[in-house]
């Protein structure tokens, strides 16, 4: 096996293998579920180019150009999607369900870079520092991005805030256990 | 209780499981790889367009800030008089960089400029064909005691300057450089000859003057290196003859008239000796006396190349006065019977107007100074300073007296324009203004900015590449 097949079959089992993860990833960027296949399609074909060097732990660079290209790709297109995928009113009687479509709600009204500091900050556990990093800005306008994307989902999900403590005003940082 | 991580996790749920995805990852791989190929041809391209336009700015920048390639130095050159003497560029070259330039047809000042910003006054050599440099005149003294502090031999191969160097004891700073002798560039070897004067603070000069091949100065010593420091009573001469070398210092003032007001004549000068009289002084100091003029002068009396003319500056208000304008220019014969008597020639200059009528009046009516007499061009023709340059009258006709113009000069910067005594006589030519190198800080600018742009280039190609 030359040394391109053998990165292509690396490159393969390693999509085989994280595909899903990274669609959760782009699915909570997006809030759709083709932008999502689509996004994962890039970030991976985007990844080809620096197999090589990124084979033994290709999934950090991956997930850097998930988010990167989450937010640019908003850039370029100047969509700010509104869910399409609306569910039928009856399962929005299911409480889990309607509180899921509350959050994908709430994401979607996120500037993309707000939504995609707090997708890697409390889905993805990346610390201020990591975060910073993935989406190439600084540790201040993490922290500010995170602040101000709490605030707009207390907003819109009241319940976040009410649940665990009434009238708290701050959620739980990553790892902290309760949402408070 | 459920945190945002939880919520985020269920809500990521959604998404479906995967099914078998094969050819989709194989078609993933395909295409990264014709997005690699694009890069790479993208790169390809990026990197060909900045090496030629860094290839072409710096060709563009390097003609802009390099002067024209001067011909090297022929002593066989004959000179030749450029119509039009211009203010060199302040970044123009210097001889260290150019080499020998050769018999100078002129030297005129201009200012001198540094990559640093500092400011000079520099002397620029014109060549016969009519190029520009500044002559890098070794450990010369910057004083105010003569003006120029250069002087161009007749012939245009020799540039004399005061030397400046180390006094004995503490130099007298007070008007300058100290000064220790005088020096010599050859125009055509570039070969600097020194002689020095042995002097504890440094000598106050009062002129030097080209005669042929020599060089005679007039100094005294300082006494001390305090300002106002008297200088030794009785001034003296130094004799320098360039052809053999041989150079006297200390010679009696008497040995000389004085050469102030000289005008060059072949290998000798013409030295104004009283308001109507002048000799004629060879290298060695000996004087044969010129006939006796029938009007008095205050200016030097330059005589045709045959020797048969002569022609100078009237004084204006007559013998016993202080004054010292120049006058009416007087042409008279130097020989024969009726040597010394002059006839008035009043300079007529022709103007073109704007709306394209001609004005026609004489120096003094159209400039408001007279014009004044500074070499013959040949035997029947007048050069004679007026308005912004020189211009030739024909003496045969002196009731008539139109000039024609021969060279035009620069505004004068530190120092008069000099043009070489043996350059009035010769061909004129049309001188372009000399294609001076430009700015070159402009190569920082345009660094500075080409970086910045590679800069930003590649902090778009990093930014993309994510």
């Amino acid at each position: 096996m030359s040394g391109s097949e053998a990165e292509r079959v690396d490159f393969e089992e390693f999509v085989r293998g994280r595909r899903r993860a990274l669609l959760r990833t782009a699915y909570l960027l997006t809030g759709q579920h083709a932008d999502a296949e689509d996004l994962v399609q890039a970030a991976l074909i985007k990844a080809v180019p620096h197999w090589r060097k990124i084979s033994d732990n290709p999934e950090p660079y991956v997930r850097r150009i998930l988010a990167r290209e989450s937010v640019s790709r908003w850039r370029r297109r100047r969509w700010r999607e509104i869910s399409s995928d609306d569910l039928p009113d009856g399962a929005l009687q299911d409480p889990d369900v309607a509180a899921r479509e509350d959050l994908r709600r709430a994401l979607a009204g996120l500037a993309p870079r707000q939504r995609a500091v707090i997708v890697l900050r409390y889905f993805e556990d990346l610390s201020e520092a990591e975060t910073a990093d993935s989406l190439g800005i600084a540790v201040g306008t993490v922290k500010s991005q995170t602040r101000d994307a709490l605030r707009v989902l207390r907003e819109r999900m009241p319940a976040l805030g009410d649940r665990g403590r009434p009238g708290a005003s701050r959620v739980a940082a990553p790892g902290r256990g309760g949402l408070r | 209780m459920t945190t945002l991580h939880d919520r985020l996790n269920e809500l990521a749920d959604d998404v479906p499981a995967s099914g078998a995805t094969g050819d989709l990852d194989a078609d993933l791989w395909k295409r990264g790889k014709r997005l690699q190929r694009r890069r790479q041809v993208a790169s390809a391209s990026f990197a060909a367009v900045l090496v030629l336009a860094v290839g072409s700015l710096a060709t563009v920048v390097v003609d802009a800030t390099s002067g024209p390639e001067l011909p090297a130095a022929d002593a066989d050159t004959t000179l030749a008089l450029p119509d039009e003497l211009y203010l060199a560029s302040p970044w123009a070259n210097g001889t260290e960089e150019t080499g020998p330039i050769g018999p100078l047809a002129a030297l005129v000042g201009a200012e001198r400029r540094t990559f640093w910003g500092d400011s000079t006054l520099g002397v620029t050599g014109v060549t016969p064909t009519g190029d520009y440099a500044f002559l890098d005149l070794e450990s010369r003294a910057e004083t105010y005691d003569v003006d120029p502090g250069v002087k161009l031999s007749a012939d245009g191969e020799r540039v004399a300057y005061l030397l400046t160097g180390e006094t004995d004891e503490e130099a007298n700073t007070f008007r300058g450089d100290p000064v220790v002798g005088l020096a010599v560039l050859d125009t055509v070897t570039g070969t600097t000859t020194e002689q020095r004067i042995p002097t504890d603070h440094g000598l106050e000069v009062d002129d030097f003057t080209w005669i042929g091949d020599t060089l005679v100065m007039r100094y005294s010593q300082y006494l001390t290196f305090e300002e106002g420091s008297s200088t030794s009573t009785r001034p003296v001469l130094l004799r320098w003859n360039l052809k053999t070398g041989a150079a006297d210092a200390g010679l009696p003032r008497s040995s000389y008239p004085d050469l102030f007001e000289s005008a060059p004549a072949g290998d000798r000068v013409v030295v104004t000796t009283g308001r109507r009289t002048f000799v004629i002084v060879s290298a060695d100091g000996e004087t044969e006396p010129g006939p006796r003029l029938d009007v008095a002068t205050d200016s030097p009396v330059f005589l045709s190349p045959d020797g048969r003319r002569l022609a100078t500056n009237k004084d204006p208000d007559g013998p016993h006065t202080v004054s010292n304008l120049a006058g009416p220019v007087v042409v008279g014969p130097a020989t024969g019977a009726g040597a010394g008597t002059t006839r008035k020639v009043e300079p007529v200059v022709i103007e073109q107007q704007e709306d394209g009528e001609t004005m026609t009046g004489s120096v003094s009516s159209v400039s408001s100074v007279e014009a004044a007499v500074v070499g013959w061009r040949d035997n029947d023709h007048l050069v004679v300073a007026a308005g912004d340059g020189y211009e030739v009258i024909d003496v045969t006709d002196v009731t008539l007296g139109f000039t024609e113009p021969l060279v035009t000069l620069p505004q004068a910067y530190g120092m008069q324009p000099q043009v070489a005594a043996d350059a009035l006589q010769a061909p004129t030519f049309a001188a372009a203004e000399p294609d001076g190198p430009g700015d070159p800080r402009r190569i920082l600018w345009l660094g500075g900015g080409l970086l910045v742009t590679l800069a930003g280039a590649a902090f778009w190609r990093f930014r993309v590449r994510l």
